[in-house]
């Protein structure tokens, strides 16, 4: 693990990029990136290999599952941690979301307050499970 | 002496004699009157009427002799019937016939006979009217005459006794025929009227009186249209005339149905039937009236039925119960089937039920034969002619009334419009309530940030007030939650994961996850009583949620300090739970609405105690899908009791091995209840299974039938299970058993003390159910994949298709119907998943030319409503199915094709 953990957040909504940017820029050993669709986030990713990726799923053009298959074919990013974050919260639709590859998902409405615990969690599941 | 000799028609001539019914009756003046004028006429001593019988001569008259009869062979009348002239013997002394004759040489001294004979209408001689003297002596002409016409008159009187007796017959005869036909005619329901030609009553039967309501007097005499309404009652002169002007009969010998009209002027339906006869030679009519109103009135509500039945939105079939067959079908359900009346009889309900076949529908008609149940209703698809399947509510009824032959009633209701309608409500609810987590992601969000970042120096009133609407927004959330819920319950699509499970061990874990709640609000929660296990089929995350909802009710309405008991008791052949706190009571006014949403003792509970009003409408959903029901009990100032009552698991014996087909594991493993669950595992993976509770057990087992793998547990009571490993691989016909370690033991890898276990998997306990099921699909295989070729033309579906499928299967895929045609000449596939709509036509046409041993599934954007071969195994609609539900429809058929 290096010192920080850099995070990519996607989401379509303003409003929500804002309360993740505002619960998680103050982190200390977290570095945030956010982007407002699914092609955004590729073409940032071309470039960029952040440690944990978080995904809207309903997203006007590229939705959540078909930015994931994309970034998934990028290199170096075969096996990057990636959670949805979803207010499609039926037992199915979550079931449905991890079949598709997904470390995990967070149900919206989330507490900003205990998000930067709850993507340290994550990213330390993933690098030991 | 000459005895009389017989004459030539003396059969015809004593049949005629007998038929005068004459012989030994008295005397009678009206013969003695003539034999005393023949007497006087003759002057003979002794006259007789006498009648030559077969064997003897009778005499009806006598005068002059005692003896009523004498022997024929003697007689001299025998002589006399012989010709048609007198007989007369002079002196019978000096005739050689008779001289030596005992009624000459003795009583009564025989000398003069002469006897005319008596001759009947049909020329028979019967006998004779005869003068005796007891001297020779002879008769005058005149006296020959006399004696002639009174021999007539004799005649003429016997045979009149013949025709009054014959006549008195006649009229008794008559009499008591006629009797009997009045007692008839008195006595008939039937109204009988005869009329002239005129169209007068001349007679009315008790009957006629009693259906018109007229008198008999009142009617005989009267034009018969007097009992006829408007237009009859014109037309019935016209009508009359024109029959015996122009002999065309309208009615007569004809019958039909009429109107009859009753004093009181009411009318009546009636039949009546004509008949004409000639009395007298005068013409007359009879007619026959019947009242029909009761047959009318029941054909009416006959008619009444049918059409309405014709016209009922629902189908109504009925069948026979012995053969199924349909015998009735009404309007909508020949609409609704395709078919016509006439196929249909030829047809049972399985012909229109693909889901069913006669066992699994015979299981259903059953409690209805039994009289266990009146009605059984559930949900299928029907099949029409054309092929396309609708939706349908079944319901059966069993009717079987005295005296008719016993069948069903089947009510057939088209739900394809609630289906749709009951899509859209899951969907707009499922919409909604994302659309609603969005907004409420910003505001729970911002509201969290603020309190949380700058909470602390916020000053305390506005602090206060962000907390309201940040616990408001919680409690939204909450909401939406459990009306999601409560929709997916109703609409029957919430998933359960049914196992078999501990309730105790779901109600510790409950406990512990709401102490926290309790903590908060200062009430103590304990298990009071409970068994060290209470088994059930159950799905625990489910349960869980019914626990959680009923404590934190409880922890909700306990003062403060107090204590919240949970129980698990068993009763017959049922866990009963209860959760009980030592609150305030149910208010009596609110214990009719407590099962009901948004329901809470007043509003403003709802403020004070939180909670959303659903969940006690969730949990007994919940509750009532384990098979199980709810309710409480509760004293108002003591506390409340909550109980809930859910059946025990009963072990469902496997079936026999003989008739389970699928492939079949061996199970090595100690604790029944993991054997049990592991065997409910491989059960719903198409995998039959045996346990062995030791790892002797398992070795005999293996060595009496072929298993397809080892499920093995390392700690068995005999023998550790590595070294039961050891020794299969030692043995030639195990030494490839596939075999997956299920322990609490962590894996210490391939490798035992250098040798090779050669063991597919190490699952540690809990078992991990994806990776059970994933190497198991491994352990039929043989390591060899099954091939799936998937046939879609979306590169999306193809995508998320491939994820999901390429561990259980080589996944080769083909966008269109030539590609894939051109794959299966080239390569064997285990299994064709398959669009319906491809860009070069119907998937369905590839059905045609599959090798045998390929199943398919489809796996479409439309309803399949249409029947396919048996390869076609399973029918997946793209947007209804899960993946979960992809994966494990086409696991299980993989699995099933390996054996």
């Amino acid at each position: 693990m290096t010192d920080t953990l850099k995070i990519l957040y996607v989401d379509d909504e303003p409003d929500i990029r804002t309360i993740v940017q505002f619960a998680l820029e103050d982190e200390v050993g977290l570095e945030l990136k956010l982007c407002a669709s699914g092609q955004e986030a590729l073409d940032l990713l071309a470039h960029y290999r952040p440690d944990l990726i978080l995904l809207d799923v309903m997203m006007p053009g590229l939705d959540g599952p078909s930015t994931l298959q994309h970034l998934r074919a990028l290199p170096g990013l075969a096996h990057v941690p990636v959670a949805f974050v979803t207010a499609k919260v039926q037992a199915q639709e979550v079931a449905g979301l991890k079949a598709l590859g997904a470390t995990a998902v967070i149900a919206k409405p989330f507490d900003p307050m205990s998000l930067p615990d709850q993507v340290r969690t994550l990213w330390q599941a993933s690098v030991h499970g | 002496m000459l005895e009389p000799p017989i004459p030539a028609d003396e059969a015809a001539r004593l049949q005629a004699l007998h038929a005068l019914n004459i012989l030994d009756t008295p005397a009678e003046e009206r013969f003695d009157r003539y034999t005393r004028l023949a007497q006087h006429i003759l002057q003979t001593p002794i006259v007789l009427i006498s009648l030559i019988d077969g064997e003897r001569q009778w005499f009806k008259s006598r005068q002059g002799l005692d003896a009523t009869e004498t022997p024929r062979d003697i007689s001299f009348c025998g002589h006399a019937i012989l010709g048609n002239e007198l007989f007369c013997i002079p002196d019978a002394a000096a005739d050689p016939r008779f001289a030596d004759n005992p009624l000459v040489t003795g009583a009564p001294d025989i000398r003069f006979y002469a006897g005319e004979p008596l001759t009947l209408a049909g020329g028979e001689h019967v006998g004779t009217l005869c003068a005796i003297d007891r001297v020779p002596r002879t008769l005058s002409d005149a006296q020959r005459a006399a004696l002639h016409d009174l021999a007539q008159c004799v005649a003429d009187e016997l045979q009149v006794e013949t025709t009054q007796t014959a006549l008195q017959d006649k009229e008794r005869l008559l009499q008591q025929s006629s009797e009997r036909v009045r007692s008839i005619i008195d006595t008939v329901v039937d109204g009988i009227i005869t009329i002239d030609a005129g169209g007068l009553i001349q007679t009315v039967n008790p009957a006629t009186e009693r259906l018109f309501g007229y008198a008999a007097a009142a009617m005989i005499g009267q034009n018969v249209k007097l009992l006829m309404p408007e237009p009859f009652h014109s037309a019935h002169d016209g009508y009359l005339h024109n029959y015996t002007s122009t002999g065309v009969k309208k009615i007569i010998g004809i019958g039909r149905e009429v109107v009859g009209r009753r004093q009181d002027g009411t009318t009546f339906p009636m039949d009546l039937a004509v008949g004409e006869m000639t009395v007298n030679g005068a013409r007359m009519f009879t007619g026959i009236v019947r009242d029909i109103t009761e047959r009318k009135a029941a054909q009416h509500e006959l008619d009444q039925f049918k059409s309405t039945l014709d016209q009922a939105m629902d189908c109504v079939f009925m069948f026979r119960p012995g053969t199924l067959k349909f015998f009735y079908a009404n309007r909508g359900a020949i609409e609704q089937a395709g078919y016509s009346i006439d196929e249909l009889r030829q047809m049972t309900p399985l012909d229109l039920k693909p889901h069913f076949d006669e066992n699994k529908f015979r299981a259903k008609l059953a409690p209805l034969l039994a009289g266990e149940k009146a009605l059984v209703t559930f949900e299928t698809e029907h099949r029409h002619k054309d092929g396309h399947l609708i939706p349908v509510e079944v319901s059966l009824q069993y009717v079987a009334p005295a005296n008719e032959p016993p069948r069903f009633v089947n009510f057939v209701r088209d739900i394809s419009e609630r289906k749709k309608m009951e899509r859209m409500k899951s969907e707009f609810v499922s919409t909604v309530s994302h659309e609603l987590r969005t907004p409420l992601t910003s505001i729970r969000g911002a509201l969290g940030l603020v309190l949380g970042k700058f909470g602390a120096g916020m000053a305390d009133k506005a602090r206060q007030l962000l907390e309201t609407a940040n616990r408001n927004s919680e409690r939204l959330t909450l909401l939406i939650n459990d009306i999601l819920d409560l929709e997916k319950i109703e609409s029957g699509r919430l998933d359960f994961e049914f196992k078999s499970s501990d309730l105790v061990a779901i109600a510790r874990q409950a406990i512990s996850a709401n102490e926290g709640y309790g903590h908060q609000h200062g009430v103590r929660l304990r298990l009071v009583a409970a068994p060290e296990q209470a088994r059930l089929w159950a799905d625990e995350h489910r349960l869980l949620q019914v626990f959680a909802n009923l404590i934190s009710n409880a922890v909700k309405y306990s003062p403060r300090d107090g204590e919240v008991e949970v129980g698990i008791h068993a009763t017959d052949g049922h866990w009963r739970v209860s959760v009980r706190d030592h609150g305030r009571g149910i208010p009596a006014e609110f214990r009719s609405r407590m099962f009901q949403r948004f329901a809470q003792a007043d509003s403003s509970d709802t403020r004070e105690k939180g909670g959303t009003g659903l969940g006690l409408s969730i949990t007994k959903a919940i509750v009532e899908r384990h098979s199980g029901s709810i309710d409480y009990t509760t004293t108002e100032g003591q506390g409340t009791e909550f109980f809930f009552i859910l059946p025990q698991w009963q072990a469902t014996p496997e079936p026999a091995a003989a008739t389970d087909t699928r492939p079949c594991m061996l199970i090595c493993e100690d604790n029944a209840d993991v054997a049990m669950v592991l065997g409910e595992l491989l059960n719903q993976e198409g995998i039959a299974s045996d346990v062995a509770t030791t790892g002797a057990a398992a070795k005999a087992m293996l060595g009496r039938k072929p298993y397809r793998g080892l499920l093995l547990d390392l700690g068995l009571p005999d023998m550790d299970g590595l070294v039961l490993l050891r020794e299969l691989r030692a043995d030639a016909a195990t030494r490839e058993l596939p075999v997956v370690v299920v322990s609490g033991r962590t894996a210490p890898g391939n490798q035992w003390a250098g040798e090779s276990l050669a063991v597919i998997d190490w699952l540690q306990k809990p078992v991990d159910r994806e990776r059970l099921s994933s190497v198991l699909s491994h352990v039929l295989s043989h390591g060899q994949p099954p091939r799936i070729l998937h046939v879609e033309d979306d590169p999306d579906i193809i995508q998320v298709t491939q994820t999901l499928i390429e561990e259980l299967a080589e996944y080769h895929y083909a966008t269109s119907l030539a590609a894939a045609r051109a794959k299966l000449r080239d390569a064997h596939f285990d299994l064709l998943l398959l669009d319906l709509t491809l860009p070069d036509g119907s998937g369905t046409e590839l059905l045609e030319d599959l090798p045998s041993d390929t199943r398919v599934v489809i796996f479409s954007g439309l309803e399949t409503g249409q029947a396919f071969n048996e390869q076609v195994v399973a029918a997946l609609t793209k947007g209804k199915t899960s993946n979960e539900k992809l994966v494990a429809t086409l696991r299980q058929i993989i699995n099933q094709k390996r054996d």
